[in-house]
């Protein structure tokens, strides 16, 4: 368990991360686990007792904020789950812990196997792009549709969704692209029981531009990328904080309560987005703590 | 040491030959003045092929010498490819050259491992890509390779260069030959064209014609790739020219116009020129040149 690394001289949300899974079948094409894994296997960690020792402990020590915690940080946290079953531990524990809220975050639409012990503290998320980014560079994930629908079929259980649109990519049309997105979920999830949506547009350690040059990902690079402050290419800024608006006013329109956050953004276009008024990563976890207690009340 | 007459010397066999090019005018001029001094290594043949001393080979075609000093060796075909490239390491190889090293030896039945091993030496990367890298440079067109060593371009570079189309490649190579190019001037031009032939899909190197310099040809290629970083770099350098700042201020701007924050820096030696240049500073700020350039680093214009 770790805490999210984050990007230096950007807002960071102070999520944990559980490393249940390092590596992911998915293989989608602009998976940063391609510049950061040098191993091209999958490593699953058998010492679950371990980690939710590890896991209890930081709960118990931490006085200020809910902690969040995701298993889909060096993985997928559904798309071996069904045939591995690592998760189940952990969800129930959380489930009798209640101190804390665990975060299955996927592009794979497979939680029936889970359903017996799905409980309120585990939020079900789906990162979701438009249908022709999924056909294009997340070859082997689920379809939107299937997405959307394992969603609902999470809310109608009692639990609360998440929901993750990034990376957003920047192609010829994706404006349209992403309003019918943004349809297309308001059709099938219940927007009230949405608990958190971030924003994250794409951005990729350098090692990956000269890979996604001889791929010809003309998707991932039809945008214009400059290198940030941390070294990563990234959108310039112009562009990022006219693509959230946009998100963030599509999203708004469908559900004004909606909490929306940005990923790994800096605190330059976190002023110039939405209405939150963050400016460092302790206002950031200080609004999530305002959104579980919301959702939660005193059972957290 | 033996000698031998060049007509009895296969001398079409390039098996082991990892020279590039073969003229040499500094070896042909010690030629032409001493002869040729280290004998070349042959394998013996009922046509002996040569395994060391092709450029030497080379001048003494171009002198008419007809006898030339050898060294018979008794050894394998693979001893003899490592003996060719061993001979060479003498000297600086150039990126062909290595190339050649690590595609004679691929072709000549040496094990990848092997092959690495060799690289290493040869101050290339031990990696399945650089040895496909090297195979395609070894094969390129004449043009090609010898555009490689004109502009000494290391492999990471001729990778750049051989991932366009033969036309392009043409095309490229005539727009940079003619301008004074440092190899990080083609690394950063061939970076932005290979960028914006896959956002667009194809480029149109014609419309690049007549660049004064490579700087210019680099800015406008900039400018197709990133249209908005460029027009900021442009309404920037406007900015700054029509505050005529005194070489003793300067303002620096974080060249992505990512950060926010502008350093303001003043170069002084005594108290009468701090306040000079904090006048200069309060009369700018007037004018509102750090506003209008905090809406570049902001980047929405609303900001200020």
């Amino acid at each position: 368990m770790r805490t999210c690394p984050g990007t230096p001289k950007h807002v960071c949300c102070g999520y944990r991360t559980i490393d249940l899974i390092e590596g992911c079948p998915l293989s989608c094409s602009y998976c940063i686990l391609r510049g950061y894994l040098n191993n091209p296997g999958i490593t699953v960690r058998g010492n679950t007792g371990a980690i939710i020792e590890e896991i209890d402990r930081a709960i118990a020590l931490e006085k200020t904020h809910l902690l969040r915690f995701g298993t889909g940080e060096l993985s997928d946290s559904l798309a071996l789950d069904r045939r591995l079953d690592v998760s189940r531990p952990i969800v129930r524990f959380f489930g009798e812990r209640k101190g804390a809220l665990l975060e299955l975050k996927s592009k794979w639409a497979s939680i029936d196997h889970l359903r017996s012990c799905l409980n309120p503290y585990t939020v079900v998320s789906f990162s979701v792009a438009p249908q022709k980014i999924i056909n294009e560079e997340e070859k082997r994930t689920s379809p939107l549709v299937k997405r959307l629908e394992a969603l609902r079929k999470a809310q109608d259980w009692g639990c609360f969704v998440g929901l993750h649109l990034d990376p957003v990519i920047i192609y010829e049309g994706f404006e349209r692209d992403y309003a019918d997105l943004i349809d297309h979920i308001a059709l099938i999830v219940d927007l009230k029981k949405v608990i958190w949506v971030s924003m994250g547009l794409l951005r990729f350690v350098p090692q990956l531009m000269s890979r996604f040059i001889g791929e010809r990902r003309h998707n991932l690079l039809w945008g214009e990328l400059i290198r940030g402050e941390d070294g990563k290419f990234r959108y310039i800024k112009a562009e990022r904080v006219k693509t959230y608006r946009m998100l963030w006013r599509l999203l708004r329109e469908k559900e004004p309560g909606l909490f929306i956050y940005l990923c790994m953004e800096r605190a330059g276009v976190w002023e110039q987005v939405g209405d939150t008024g963050v400016g460092t990563s302790e206002e950031l976890t200080a609004l999530f703590d305002r959104r579980i207690e919301e959702f939660y009340g005193g059972s957290l | 040491m033996e000698t031998i007459e060049l007509g009895k010397v296969n001398v079409h066999d390039q098996t082991f030959c990892v020279s590039y090019p073969l003229e040499d005018e500094l070896l042909f001029a010690s030629v032409a003045q001493f002869g040729i001094l280290m004998p070349l290594g042959l394998l013996r043949r009922e046509s002996p092929v040569i395994v060391t001393g092709f450029k030497r080979l080379e001048a003494a075609k171009r002198l008419g010498i007809e006898e030339i000093p050898c060294v018979f060796l008794d050894i394998s075909e693979r001893q003899a490819l490592l003996t060719a490239i061993v001979d060479n390491l003498a000297r600086p190889l150039n990126t062909i050259e290595k190339a050649r090293g690590a595609e004679k030896m691929l072709m000549g039945g040496f094990s990848t491992e092997e092959v690495y091993g060799v690289m290493k030496l040869l101050g290339l990367p031990p990696r399945e890509r650089a040895l496909g890298t090297a195979v395609a440079a070894a094969c390129a067109e004449e043009a090609v390779k010898a555009f490689i060593v004109k502009h000494r371009l290391p492999l990471s570079v001729a990778e750049q260069l051989l991932w366009f189309d033969p036309g392009e490649r043409a095309l490229l190579m005539g727009l940079i030959d003619p301008l004074n190019a440092s190899v990080g001037s083609v690394r950063e031009l061939l970076q932005l064209l290979m960028l914006l032939k896959v956002k667009q899909g194809s480029i149109s190197l014609h419309e690049l014609d007549g660049a004064a310099d490579m700087e210019a040809l680099r800015l406008r290629v900039k400018g197709q790739t990133h249209p908005i970083l460029s027009a900021l770099e442009g309404r920037l350098r406007a900015m700054l020219a029509a505050s005529a700042l005194p070489p003793h201020i300067s303002v620096r701007v974080d060249p992505a116009f990512e950060k926010e924050s502008i350093d303001i820096v003043i170069r002084a030696r005594n108290n009468r020129e701090v306040k000079e240049a904090l006048g200069k500073v309060e009369g700018l700020f007037r004018q509102g040149l750090f506003g209008s350039i905090f809406e570049l680093t902001h980047g929405a214009p609303d900001r200020n």
